[in-house]
């Protein structure tokens, strides 16, 4: 195939396609901070760090802090970096179709919504950013949204949202870049939170591919031998590069304990590290379709095994079924 | 038997466990027989287990 898909789902603090998402923010309540209905974890700003909520002994006691679900940040921002959902060194994607969802507090007008920054920023709305759409002024933030793209309003609020407001966007277009980053646009504003849905689906040429879900931060960015050998990809699978055999070595050298997984797209041989058939996905077996899987070490440790599963599983729940375990 | 080699010139046992399944997978633009030593499915997928000539476990797709 001359070229590959890539999907990337990011969720901070709710879930894709169920109501009752979002996050008190009556500071009067007594669950002020608590977010509800997520995965992941929703952004609040707050920078006092002394008054209520925030307990001064331990500097940290929002609910949802405490149960894991929000971060906070202590200082604002305009442009907050979420994070990169891919990074290709000498390569390029497509960006196809970009789906965003945001909820946030009411008094921010736009605020909390998400952009995201390739080699052009896309895509925002009513200023800058907004010359990739076909009109530059559109509603936003209220029922029914005009949706540019299709030239057509949702009268129907799908999202029941208790409190706060929704901020949905959906853009198709060609757009090639090296990378492609994840940004909520804060207004520089304080005491705020949000929390998000976002889909990106991107094309890169068919190559071989390391399968190992990476932080992008800790684990890749500096390892100049990673760079060289291959691309990164928040879904850990479409992470193209140009030699199998280096991405091998490479990973060898740099992760000799975890599990990893490297794709020759010329062989359609899957080569397994610390992995054996069974820890691999169903659907990674229908994405790749390789004629042969070769152990190049069976795993010392199943929990390395599965904890690399897990992970893989856990970046692309967007793709069902998933592997069950023998 | 041979005098070169001394290996028997009729076909001795065979190298695998009486019962092993063999099978024909295609490597390149041959057909290759090897001797199976289980089976996976994974997806619509079915491979069959065997070491390979580089001695990696290896699961080829099956040609049934």
């Amino acid at each position: 195939m001359p070229f590959n898909i890539g999907i990337a789902d990011v969720m901070h603090g709710m879930r894709p396609f169920e109501t009752n998402a979002y996050c008190q923010n009556d500071t009067a309540a007594s669950d002020y901070g608590k977010c509800y209905n997520t995965v992941g974890k929703a952004v609040f700003v707050q920078t006092d760090t002394t008054t209520w909520p925030i307990d001064p002994t331990t500097g940290d006691s929002f609910p949802c802090a405490k149960d894991g679900t929000c971060t906070r940040y202590t200082t604002t921002a305009w442009n907050r970096n979420l994070g990169t959902l891919f990074s290709f060194t000498g390569k390029q994607a497509i960006v196809q179709y970009i789906y965003t969802r945001s909820h946030s507090v009411l008094s921010m007008s736009a605020a909390g919504r998400i952009i995201l920054l390739g080699c052009h920023p896309i895509p925002s709305t009513g200023d800058a950013y907004s010359f990739l759409f076909p009109a530059q002024v559109y509603e936003q933030a209220t029922w029914p949204i005009y949706d540019p793209v299709y030239n057509w309003k949702a009268h129907l609020n799908p999202y029941t949202i208790s409190i706060g407001r929704v901020f949905y966007l959906r853009w198709q277009g060609t757009i090639f870049t090296p990378f492609l980053n994840l940004v909520a646009y804060e207004d520089n504003r304080n005491n705020i939170w949000y929390a998000s849905y976002v889909r990106v689906v991107y094309a890169y040429e068919s190559s071989p591919i390391a399968v190992i879900p990476l932080d992008y931060d800790r684990d890749y960015v500096q390892y100049q031998e990673l760079r060289s050998a291959f691309g990164f990809s928040i879904n850990g699978v479409d992470q193209p590069g140009w030699n199998a055999d280096d991405i091998v070595r490479v990973l060898k050298e740099l992760f000799p304990d975890r599990a990893w997984a490297v794709f020759d797209d010329r062989q359609y041989v899957l080569y397994l590290y610390n992995l054996t058939p069974d820890y691999v996905p169903d659907w990674l077996i229908e994405k790749l379709s390789p004629t042969a899987m070769k152990v190049l070490q069976p795993p010392a440790d199943a929990a390395v095994a599965k904890a690399w599963l897990d992970l893989l599983n856990e970046r692309n729940a967007q793709i069902p079924p998933q592997a069950e375990l023998p | 038997m041979s005098g070169k080699t001394g290996k028997p010139d009729s076909p001795g046992p065979p190298s695998t466990p009486p019962g092993k399944k063999k099978v024909k997978i295609r490597k390149g633009k041959k057909w290759v027989e090897v001797d199976v030593d289980g089976e996976v499915r994974k997806g619509r997928f079915k491979y069959v287990k065997f070491v390979d000539d580089d001695g990696l476990d290896t699961y080829w797709i099956s040609p049934e």
